[in-house]
């Protein structure tokens, strides 16, 4: 289902209000939203009607709030068998069965459980859309194709490289991990994918890729390598295809910026999108080594409660978000915590005025 | 005066662009009239083409085409391309198309 079908009260008066509260707590943004709006609207008793057994079975998250389990992902690898259809192609693995002979479809069903569990375990997150959405990978998607994409109704797409831009897209934790999160942020701030807001779209995705991969790692913000690709990047892009650490530096053709003076103005990209995702990404690589320890510790869960504030909509800016940092890294830390510091210091040295 | 064809691919997971320019009258024949055949068939009306990404997608492909010649034509699409002659386009032109 596709988010904006869900963004108008689906819990309509027949949610009792605790479970709303409860959704509140635990649920994605729209839904989040959907409860608030129905408690403002209806605190009487029609809440409490013979209805909901029915609501309950039809909300995801109402189970999960009337205790369904979370901490285990629903995952379903596809073969494409090289078509470009975009229909699911033939199940190849499904949750629970052993690995296949397949690489590629055992690093999608691996790499989404890395990334299943970045979110569970650090953030407390159920899957996708934090209700146990299903986690559906689709591979050797088309011939040679050198990419991978989330097509915005619940499907990851991942081809097998052309060996020269990339090799096989599903080898590399990061990539899959980005992929992965242009979902989460469709079902939270749903930041529009078009000039600074996708290129903020862009930047959760690095973020949280590079996250995934850290925390498979271990590695702390000092010791990780804060490149995406380079496990998957063919001879044109070497020796990877982004820097978080060093934007623009990472290949060739990487004309990423850091900072915001430099900010791409260009009608590609739709709107250079993946260009100017240096600066946020930068912005977190600053905030995570100024804070230190493990990045998704305290920077990664300031950039992920920012990422679910209310004050950041889908046409929101590297300002926007840049504020909500600051204001969770607030409410988290305490206002003159050196976490807080870190957070306005790192969007002060992109040149990102707040 | 001949006809000048422009193709970008630009985003993707990778967000590189790669940039077909070709002068019609300098191309091998054969490949030449490859894009005649397919340009004939591109509908450079808005309601064929995508000219925004699908809802919430994110890392698919857009493509803009600029032919310039006795009159000026352009557009812009994204993944997965409904024009098959714009398929057929960027079959003949992105083998031709180098980094930017
Ligand atoms: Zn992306």
């Amino acid at each position: 289902m596709h988010p904006s079908q869900h963004h108008r009260s689906p819990f309509a008066c027949i949610v009792p209000p605790d479970l709303l509260r409860d959704i509140i707590r635990g649920g994605n943004r729209a839904e989040r939203e959907a409860a608030a709006d129905t408690i403002a609207i209806d605190s009487s008793f029609r809440t409490l009607r013979a209805a909901f057994a029915a609501t309950v079975a039809a909300s995801p998250v109402a189970m999960r709030a009337m205790g369904g389990a979370g901490g285990q992902p629903h995952r379903t690898i596809y073969d494409q068998k090289h078509s470009t259809a975009m229909a699911l192609g033939t199940v190849a693995r499904n949750e629970g069965s052993k690995a296949t002979k397949d690489p590629a479809v055992n690093e999608a069903y691996d790499g989404f459980g890395a990334t299943y569990k970045l979110y569970w375990d650090v953030y407390g997150r159920n899957s996708i859309d934090n209700a146990g959405m299903p986690i559906l990978g689709l591979v050797h998607y088309a011939v040679n194709y050198a990419n991978a994409f989330w097509d915005g109704q619940g499907h990851m797409f991942f081809g097998d490289g052309d060996g020269q831009l990339f090799t096989r897209l599903t080898a590399s934790l990061d990539v899959i991990g980005h992929e992965l999160t242009h979902g989460v942020t469709q079902y939270e701030a749903n930041l529009v994918y078009q000039g600074q807001s996708g290129a903020l779209n862009e930047s959760m995705s690095d973020v949280f890729g590079s996250l995934v991969k850290q925390y498979a790692k271990k590695q702390t913000a000092a010791t990780a390598d804060w490149l995406i690709g380079n496990d998957v990047v063919g001879p044109a892009l070497q020796p990877a295809l982004r820097s978080m650490k060093a934007p623009g530096t990472a290949n060739q053709y990487d004309k990423q910026p850091a900072t915001m003076d430099k900010y791409v103005n260009t009608a590609a990209d739709n709107g250079g999108v993946h260009v100017n995702s240096g600066i946020p990404n930068h912005a977190f690589y600053l905030a995570a080594t100024a804070i230190g320890g493990n990045a998704w510790e305290k920077a990664g869960r300031i950039w992920y409660d920012a990422l679910r504030d209310n004050k950041v909509k889908p046409t929101s800016g590297f300002k926007a978000f840049g504020r909500a940092t600051v204001r969770q890294a607030q409410m988290r830390f305490g206002d003159t915590s050196p976490e807080v510091d870190a957070v306005r210091g790192a969007w002060d040295q992109t040149k990102v005025m707040l | 005066m001949g006809t000048q064809v422009k193709l970008t691919r630009s985003g993707g997971f990778a967000g590189l662009s790669l940039v077909a320019a070709v002068d019609l009258d300098e191309l091998p024949p054969a490949t030449a009239s490859a894009v005649r055949a397919a340009l004939a068939q591109v509908d450079f009306d808005p309601p064929a083409r995508r000219p925004a990404p699908m809802p919430g997608a994110a890392d698919t492909y857009q493509y803009d085409l600029v032919v310039t010649g006795r009159r000026l034509r352009s557009l812009t699409a994204h993944e997965p391309l409904a024009d098959p002659g714009l398929r057929a386009l960027t079959e003949v032109l992105l083998p031709l198309a180098t980094p930017e």
